[in-house]
């Protein structure tokens, strides 16, 4: 035993790394592989001549199983960087379609350490912490592709001088993992500081920044920066930013992926690469090429199989003592509760979907059931002692993505393990279960207010402990009450419907939930989100509708100061965060962003599509906006109209709450 | 993104659009009328949306029953 396995690099030798007592250590392993090809056994023989006569490839006939069962197919040993050469020999012998070629396309370090059945960060008990390893942060901010100020593990600096430059070096030598912001360049710019100034850096690699699209949305990721002996993340990266180096942590200890690789791809595939790791160490053969393929359905089955989580819709307004009741972690819960797995999807027999024509087979546990088992127990762990310590809360946090991702990653076209029926049997089972929560409610005294495929607002007077457990023993899916508020508003959609995902509740506890309101929006000015919190700081005091409707009058008066210093605040107080999502030609349209692209083109300075820049706009109707402070007056008309959108959300709070507006309380049967 | 088929709330967001357009050019005070009677159907999307039921149905369906409970509370 070298110590607890941190990072690993490499393919055909495979250097892993080993952390004890604080010391960084390196071994190399060899690592020879194979890939696994089935199909005829006619082809089979064909290909198995051609090996012979090419005198490179040595092969074995054999029987392994994939998640269907067993296949018979040839096994070929090959180091991994020969493996694509290899794949492209036999795909074109088999003209593209007669072999299945299996474990040819896994991430080397991830099936060496599966095969060896080795871990990340490995922990003998899940509540111990996670092993001391340096970490040095180094981030900051630069205006145009220049940096201007820079953050040294806490340290801020307002100039990058020469005191900068030290520190930043010294924190790179004491560090093992280095967190680094490269936006716009950043940290590559430091580095090349660190150079000049006559410091010795290890041997550093840079790759160039990408535009992707995901979920619909354009995304940039920055230009990634390698040093020689550092593991070094990025602090922009969705994982890191949205569970911390705990939570990354956890990332790489559940999917098998070096911290790096966890830090730079999608939980999305993390949550792939450990159903990878988790097929390698049982055995169970990973295909190239996916062949579980849509089946041939009518155009009614297809309308209604493929329908997504139920949402109900809130009549806007106020309501008081409101429970909030969600099942705990639904479509994973759903996913190894009904033994989903695309080898257990049938028609007729079994357990029948609801909803659906599909129906689950009971007989044999399913792959893709007991490959999340575990992850869903862990964090249903973590959740329960999440409230003891921060650390179980990132790791909570971390795997919350991962589960939420794993069902996601079922529609997905080229998830090894997905399908679309299971997809579509997960939100048919994920709606029965809500319709069922909401009946039980019901039938317990509680009305409906709102709900949200897999949360649900209720209020009453029953006892909602009681309303759990029957849902529970219903559904089999384990249900928890996540908030219960002194009054809740659900505000209204342009159409003057209720709005899906937007509402503010005020707990028992004195805390405030808000969604979808201008202080949450991250595009909103700073100056709307700062009159809302003050807003909701007032609110947070009242108790009944009664309560806030004796506020009016201070609500009114806090706009009308906010409305009157306008034009005297901080310019930065206006400097909207803007997300740009397309190439400067692009932009037909008349918008900020068009407007942001179009200035930072004159400065000789290329804005890419899917990153973030600070805008205040100087003058709207001339299409004018300031990037770099160069411009000190705003466009105080723009702003106004700004600020009195950010008023009226408060506006209808406070409204809804008059003694003349009775709020018509939302009834939904099934 | 990712879908083949339009959900059922989006044929009635669709729907919705058209007649308040149809309403458009409607005499205020019959689109006065029509505007109600979309909002009687598209409050009742979720319900349309899982019951599986054609959309259009359920959406004509919607606005009985909320004129059904009207004509009863007007009765009481």
């Amino acid at each position: 035993m070298h110590g607890t396995i941190v990072n690993a690099t490499g393919s055909d030798t495979i250097r892993v790394w080993y952390l004890d007592h604080g010391r960084i250590s390196c071994r190399n392993h060899r690592n020879r592989s194979w890939i696994f090809v089935s199909g005829d056994m006619y082809d089979l023989a064909s290909l198995a001549r051609q090996l012979d006569e090419s005198d490179i490839y040595g092969y074995s006939f054999d029987t392994m199983r994939n998640v269907h069962g067993n296949i018979a197919g040839i096994r070929i040993p090959v180091w991994p960087s020969g493996i694509r050469d290899l794949m492209a020999i036999i795909n074109s012998i088999g003209l593209e379609r007669k072999f299945s070629i299996y474990n040819g396309d896994i991430d080397p370090v991830l099936r060496f350490m599966a095969e060896r059945n080795l871990g990340f960060f490995a922990l003998e008990d899940p509540l111990d912490p996670d092993p001391e390893i340096p970490v040095s942060t180094i981030v900051g901010r630069s205006m145009l592709g220049i940096p201007y100020d820079i953050e040294i593990n806490g340290m801020h600096f307002q100039r990058i001088d020469s005191d900068a430059i030290y520190e930043a070096h010294r924190a790179i030598n004491l560090g093992t993992i280095i967190v680094y912001s490269n936006r716009d360049g950043f940290f590559s710019k430091i580095l090349h500081m660190i150079l000049h100034q006559g410091y010795r850096l290890p041997h550093v690699v840079s790759s160039d920044g990408s535009t992707f699209e995901s979920y619909g949305q354009t995304h940039y990721s920055n230009p990634r920066v390698s040093i020689e002996g550092k593991i070094c993340i990025e602090s922009d990266s969705f994982a890191y930013s949205e569970t911390g180096i705990h939570g990354l942590i956890e990332i790489s200890r559940t999917s098998g992926l070096p911290i790096v690789a966890a830090s730079r791809v999608t939980t999305g595939t993390a949550v792939s690469a450990m159903e990878e790791a988790y097929a390698v160490r049982n055995g169970v053969l990973i295909p190239v090429r996916k062949d579980d393929h849509e089946e041939a359905k009518s155009a009614e089955a297809l309308l209604n199989t493929d329908s997504g989580g139920l949402v109900l819709q809130p009549d806007p307004g106020i309501y008081t003592d409101v429970h909030e009741i969600d099942f705990s972690s639904m479509y994973p819960s759903i996913m190894v509760r009904y033994n989903m797995s695309p080898e257990t999807i049938q028609k007729g027999g079994g357990i029948k979907i609801h909803g659906t024509p599909y129906s689950i087979s009971g007989t044999e546990r399913g792959f893709l059931a007991s490959a999340l088992d575990g992850l869903l127990k862990r964090r249903l762990f973590y959740k329960s002692v999440k409230a003891k310590s921060g650390l179980y809360s990132m790791r909570d946090a971390a795997l919350k993505w991962m589960l939420l991702t794993s069902f996601g990653y079922t529609g997905y076209k080229n998830a090894k393990f997905g399908k679309i029926e299971i997809h579509e049997s997960i939100t048919a089972m994920g709606r029965w279960a809500l319709a069922m929560a909401m009946n039980i409610s019901r039938v317990n005294g509680f009305t409906l207010i709102h709900g949200i495929v897999d949360s649900l607002w209720i209020t009453g007077s029953g006892d909602v402990r009681n309303v759990l457990s029957q849902i529970q023993d219903r559904t089999g899916i384990g249900m928890v009450e996540d908030g219960h508020y002194r009054w809740i508003v659900f505000m209204p959609a342009n159409s003057g419907l209720g709005a899906l995902n937007r509402y503010i509740g005020l707990r028992m506890d004195g805390t405030v939930k808000v969604r979808g309101l201008y202080v949450r929006r991250r595009d909103a000015p700073p100056v709307c989100t700062k009159f809302q919190l003050e807003a909701i700081e007032i609110l947070r005091k009242c108790m009944t509708p009664d309560d806030i409707w004796a506020k009016r009058k201070e609500i009114r008066d806090l706009e009308s100061s906010y409305m009157r210093s306008l034009r005297h605040r901080p310019v930065e107080d206006f400097r909207i965060p803007l997300h740009v999502t397309r190439n400067p030609e692009e932009y037909a349209v008349h918008n900020i962003q068009g407007m942001a692209i179009r200035e930072a083109m004159d400065r000789g300075y290329r804005i890419m599509p899917g990153s973030r820049v600070g805008v205040v706009v100087v003058d709207h109707n001339h299409g004018i906006v300031d990037l770099d402070g160069t411009h000190d007056r705003i466009d105080l008309k723009f702003y106004e109209r700004q600020v009195s959108m950010a008023f009226r959300q408060i506006d209808f709070i406070v409204d809804s709450c008059s003694p003349h507006r009775k709020a018509d309380l939302f009834s939904f049967s099934l | 993104m990712g879908r083949s088929v339009p959900t059922a709330r989006q044929v009635l967001e669709n729907l919705a659009e058209d007649l308040d357009r149809m309403a458009s050019i409607m005499p205020q005070s019959q689109a006065a009328i029509m505007h109600d009677m979309v909002m009687m159907g598209r409050r009742h999307s979720a319900e349309i949306s899982y019951s599986g039921v054609d959309p259009y149905t359920g959406f004509l369906i919607s606005i009985i029953i909320d004129l059904y409970s009207r004509i009863r509370e007007a009765e009481q």
